[in-house]
């Protein structure tokens, strides 16, 4: 592999690369542990309760004691699951959550034991496909824990979850496209790096904005916590679930919501490098302080999880789905496209920005302008389509029309034929006397 | 990467590949050929990433793991995830010479292309990745340049590819689809039934066992709260002994109905 | 390492992959080995761009990776249709046309 322009990446000496990835796995654990803990006392806040506040300071240990009850619980294997693959699917969800944190940047080049190095496990230029494919990798879990327990619940469950994600990974797939754009790069070091003047929240807004709502779809949480549905689904994929390998789905989903909140950072919220009034202060983007504003950025975007679950009730699967093809992947498109042509403009052409806004405003007056006329001309259309179907439900079926018969559709009626008229007698024993060329009118079309 | 550690590479992923692409083709199930199958394209990334081609790499495990074999597995749960194969031989002697012509066909390619191309030079890709500053780079400005028709043409035949799927797979709606508006009135117009939930079995009778009814305020049972496939074996039925005289008049009414 | 054992492991899958389609009955696993036999080519075509030391080798794999997406998507689709009508996965089903 090329590593010239990668610096300290793949040159840590051995102890260092497994030092990060047990601290990597520890911080991981300890903050799904936090993230629960946080989860219940500010749903409980927002609902007028108090929340776990036993075990520890502030309940804080709570967390941790359900895990040991979790674990130490009797485990229920179906008799109809398929065990193997029963087996394997919680280890897959687990694993692929944990992999994908490999590449998420904490801190700058600081030294350890006295080696320089970045507070990052690793990095490589196309270190963000890497985090889309352990994620499309984790969906595996979902799918066959679905699948293997031989239940019909859970096999709903893991379909919708296999269509949820497949739906909504291509919208986040989209909204990375601009970044990698802006960034010349899809390494999440040199992301970071671009960043440094302005955040690209701020300049990409909107794939910020797509990023974030399919980030909520990503990871099944609410409004778009479709495939566990207690309503609905019981518990979704994993009903038939219990004991440790529950406790691993369980893991698996917070570390994801943690996963998926430090690429919003990392991509859009500038990783590490401090916010603005306290980037005023020179030191404030060196040594071990950035770790402290990663953090804080990563829990702004577990607080809003949180937020959207206590306040917003669950979309309906049709509507959620027609959200993330008909809103979502159209709007990154568009996005995409007009980002790509006013740097081209601006690169090719010379254009200052202020010429890029005018050009701007003059094609939205344009496609308002157009956007009306065709809403004028759909409506006409519309119109003609209904009179003219209107005037052919009015004509009665004939099924030798086209000189080749032809079974009714619905809404249409055949015509009595006398044979028809002969059966009907007989079968009654009395004389059905219907219009021989007309069809019955108990039946209204469209009813 | 040290030659001695791609060798190691090599041996795990291609020999974990080979079992896979084996166990793809000699499993009953055909979810765990697809599991297989996406082991066999997951170690084949990893090979890809050996190779010097680390964006190939992780674009094989988003779209072949990701979506062609998600998009197996979707599939596979719609058609019916168990049906397994016929052991019967629709020509006779097939399988014995499908397995003979694969074996051949391994020989023949070994053979050849190794003959052919045994001894040759490994350039690396090094220099061809550093030329535009990086593998994405490189691969960009190809796309962009000398196959830039094809890729034009690539972008055509998706499209039409995902239209030609709606097509296959769309079933006409005849009827406009009712509402959630047009579905709740019809929930709660007279003689459609029960519109909210039904009570469950054993509410305030003397027993909770599936097969007792629920007794409703004024005394009387609710035999809509006992499953339906319960309820047709009246027998079965575990009766209250203050309210019988109720219940054998509702079961006949039951039965007319 | 030598890069003709790339070569070699596609062949061996390549291979593994023909008999897969000439034996399986299930239209769903032939197609999965028609997908076997696309990547042993994508592998061919990585090793020998490496081998060579230009990245046209790596351009086209990523294409046949392209058409495989829509060629799926296809295919599949059709596989759900030819289900509906007929019930059965099995490729001995349709075979209407013969007559």
């Amino acid at each position: 592999m090329s590593g010239s322009s990668f610096g300290f990446f793949g040159t840590d000496p051995w102890w260092m690369v497994i030092l990060k990835a047990v601290a990597i796995f520890g911080m991981l654990v300890v903050l799904t542990l936090f993230t629960i803990w946080w989860e219940r006392r500010v749903v409980s806040r927002m609902q007028n309760r108090i929340g776990p506040n036993r075990v520890g300071p502030a309940g804080l240990l709570q967390s941790l004691m359900d895990g040991f009850k979790l674990a130490f619980k009797e485990e229920i294997i179906p008799k109809s699951a398929h065990v193997a693959v029963y087996w394997i699917a919680p280890v897959i969800s687990a694993t692929a959550a944990f992999l994908a944190f490999a590449v998420i940047p904490f801190g700058p080049t600081v030294s350890i034991f006295g080696v320089e190095t970045p507070l990052q496990l690793t990095d490589f230029p196309v270190s963000v496909l890497y985090v889309l494919a352990i994620a499309s990798v984790g969906v595996y879990g979902l799918v066959l824990a679905g699948w293997s327990s031989g239940s019909t619940y859970p096999l709903l469950g893991g379909l919708r979850s296999t269509a949820q994600v497949i739906s909504y990974e291509i919208a986040m797939g989209l909204s990375f496209v601009a970044v990698f754009l802006f960034a010349g790069s899809m390494s999440t070091s040199e992301i970071i790096a671009k960043q440094q003047p302005i955040w690209f929240a701020v300049i990409l807004l909107p794939s910020f904005l797509i990023y974030v709502t399919s980030m909520v779809g990503e990871t099944n949480r609410a409004p778009f916590d479709l495939p566990e549905a207690e309503g609905e689904l019981v518990g979704g994929f994993h009903t038939e679930y219990s004991s440790l390998k529950f406790a691993m789905f369980f893991l698996a989903e917070y570390i994801n919501m943690v996963t998926v909140s430090a690429l919003a950072a990392t991509l859009f919220l500038g990783g590490w490098l401090a916010p603005w009034p306290i980037s005023l202060w020179d030191s404030a983007n060196v040594g071990w302080w950035p770790i402290l504003w990663w953090l804080l950025k990563v829990q702004l975007f577990i607080f809003m999880f949180i937020w959207l679950r206590a306040t917003l009730p669950r979309l309906r699967y049709d509507q959620f789905m027609k959200f993330g093809w008909k809103v979502l992947i159209p709007a990154s498109l568009g996005w995409i496209f007009i980002v790509a042509t006013a740097r081209v403009f601006r690169d090719d052409f010379a254009f200052t920005n202020q010429q890029l806004l005018i050009t701007g405003a003059v094609v939205i007056a344009l496609l308002l302008v157009g956007s009306w006329l065709l809403q004028i001309r759909s409506d006409r259309m519309q119109a003609t389509v209904e009179a003219e179907l209107e005037q052919a439900l009015s004509v009665p079926f004939d099924a030798m029309a086209g000189g080749h018969p032809v079974p009714p559709m619905p809404g249409q009626v055949l015509a009595y034929t006398p044979r028809r008229v002969l059966a009907a007698q007989s079968v009654a024993g009395q004389v059905i006397a219907p219009a021989l060329d007309s069809a019955p009118t108990e039946e209204t079309p469209y009813a | 990467m040290s030659i001695d550690g791609e060798l190691v590479v090599f041996i795990i992923c291609g020999g974990l590949s080979v079992v896979g692409a084996l166990g793809m083709v000699l499993s009953r199930k055909a979810v765990h050929s697809a599991l297989f199958i996406a082991m066999v394209m997951i170690n084949l990334a990893i090979l890809y990433i050996a190779n010097s081609a680390p964006f190939l790499g992780m674009v094989q495990i988003i779209v072949y793991t990701g979506a062609v074999m998600m998009l197996f597995l979707f599939v596979l749960m719609v058609v019916g995830v168990d049906s397994s194969d016929s052991l019967i031989e629709t020509i006779r002697g097939q399988r014995l010479f499908g397995i003979l012509f694969g074996v051949a066909l391994a020989i023949l390619l070994i053979g050849g292309i190794g003959s052919a191309i045994t001894g040759k030079a490994d350039i690396g890709l090094i220099a061809a990745n550093d030329e535009f500053g990086g593998n994405v780079e490189g691969i960009a400005d190809l796309i962009f340049s000398d196959y830039l028709f094809a890729f034009q043409a690539t972008a055509a035949l998706l499209i039409t590819a995902g239209l030609g799927a709606v097509i296959l797979t769309h079933r006409e709606a005849w009827r406009p689809k009712a509402t959630q508006k047009e579905l709740s009135v019809a929930r709660f117009m007279v003689g459609a039934g029960h519109p909210g939930n039904k009570p469950n079995p054993g509410v305030y009778a003397r027993h909770n066992a599936v097969n007792t009814p629920a007794i409703l305020p004024d005394g009387s049972l609710a035999l809509d709260s006992v499953p339906e496939p319960v309820r047709s074996r009246d027998d079965s039925l575990i009766i209250d002994h203050r309210v019988v005289s109720t219940v054998v008049e509702l079961v006949e009414s039951e039965d007319q109905n | 390492m030598d890069p003709i054992y790339y070569i070699y492991l596609a062949t061996l899958l390549f291979s593994i992959g023909a008999i897969g389609v000439l034996v399986r009955r299930n239209a769903i696993i032939v197609f999965m080995s028609v997908e076997l036999m696309l990547n042993a080519a994508n592998l061919v075509f990585v090793a020998f761009a490496r081998m060579n030391g230009n990245l046209d080798g790596q351009t086209v794999a990523f294409f046949v990776m392209v058409v495989a997406a829509a060629e799926v998507v296809v295919g599949l689709a059709i596989i759900v249709q030819v289900f509906r009508t007929r019930q059965s996965a099995s490729i001995d089903e349709p075979n209407l046309l013969k007559y």
